[in-house]
């Protein structure tokens, strides 16, 4: 017969087991639906800090943020579009406005990163700038609009006169 | 100098090898490190086409040996992937036996061990009769 003291850490032993096992099973079992994300940051990467006016032809520099919750590494492009108030995305169709400028990006499972996008933008007037998600699939290697976008406003001036 | 067609040999080189880590990964394995790997073969290509004065041969070597590295590597994910993937079940399988396992033995011997314990710290305990009567 065991000693009951020796009963008492080996039964001590297998619960704490059991559970740990139990809660890594349930831990890899879950398959939680998978998300990208992406944000604008201003010059100072921050949340706020965006411009209100640009000077036409004048470069100037803002921040992206991709992150990667979809569980798996991801192929993403962020494409750049210059529009107006009739060329908003949705989350199922893309702009139509046109392509301004393009930054691709490899993420692993988990991954984000902030990327710089350097503009320069001659249109004048009240434009809409748009940062939609592209993403690569992984078997036809097709690009596909993941129906994440964001957009800022922006007043482009004219170029002052010295 | 790159020309422009070496730009899209290497876009295409990098977007196989995306194809080859999503499918390593999966198989189990943890292709993180491959992943930056890439981000940073695809940031140095991405440079290298918006240089207007062209790109020196050191640029792309670089390229092309971090893509080959990687290339390198692949099999032996897959592999160990693929080792992960065998193991998986057998780790799952006996986790699942060592919770029933432990839930049989605390059935059968807590409450033996309950009352072991409980008489054995009041052993010193003196019991006084008290008459009910």
């Amino acid at each position: 017969m065991i000693d009951d003291e020796v009963m008492a850490v080996i039964l001590a032993i297998m619960v704490v087991a059991g559970v740990v096992g139990y809660a890594s099973i349930l831990r890899e079992s879950w398959v939680g639906e998978g998300f990208s994300a992406i944000g604008i940051l201003g010059p100072e990467k921050r949340i706020g800090d965006y411009p209100r006016e640009v000077v036409a032809g004048q470069s100037f520099r803002l921040w992206v943020f991709v992150a990667n919750y979809e569980g798996r590494i991801m192929y993403y492009s962020v494409i750049v579009k210059l529009g107006n108030e009739s060329s908003i995305p949705n989350s199922t169709a893309p702009s139509i406005a046109d392509e301004i400028k393009r930054v691709e990006l490899i993420l692993p499972s988990g991954g984000n990163a902030t990327l710089p996008i350097d503009l320069n933008i001659t249109r004048v007037g009240r434009v809409l700038l748009i940062f939609e998600l592209w993403y690569y699939t992984s078997d036809s290697l097709d690009l596909h609009y993941s129906g994440k976008w964001a957009h800022l406003w922006l007043n482009v001036t004219g170029v002052p006169r010295g | 100098m790159l020309s422009a067609q070496n730009h899209e040999d290497n876009r295409e080189r990098i977007l196989k090898i995306y194809s080859r880590l999503v499918e390593a990964e999966r198989r189990g394995a943890d292709v993180s490190n491959h992943a930056e790997l890439l981000l940073k073969a695809l940031e140095m290509l991405s440079e290298v086409e918006g240089s207007k004065g062209g790109v020196s041969g050191d640029v792309a070597s670089n390229i092309s040996t971090i893509l080959s590295k990687i290339e390198d590597e692949i099999p032996a994910l897959e592999a160990s992937g693929e080792a992960a993937a065998r193991l998986k079940p057998i780790v799952n399988v006996t986790a699942g036996a060592g919770i029933a396992v432990s839930i049989a033995i605390t059935y059968l011997y807590m409450p033996r061990l309950i009352s072991s314990l409980w008489l054995r710290l009041r052993r010193d305990w003196l019991v006084r009769v008290v008459d009910r009567r």
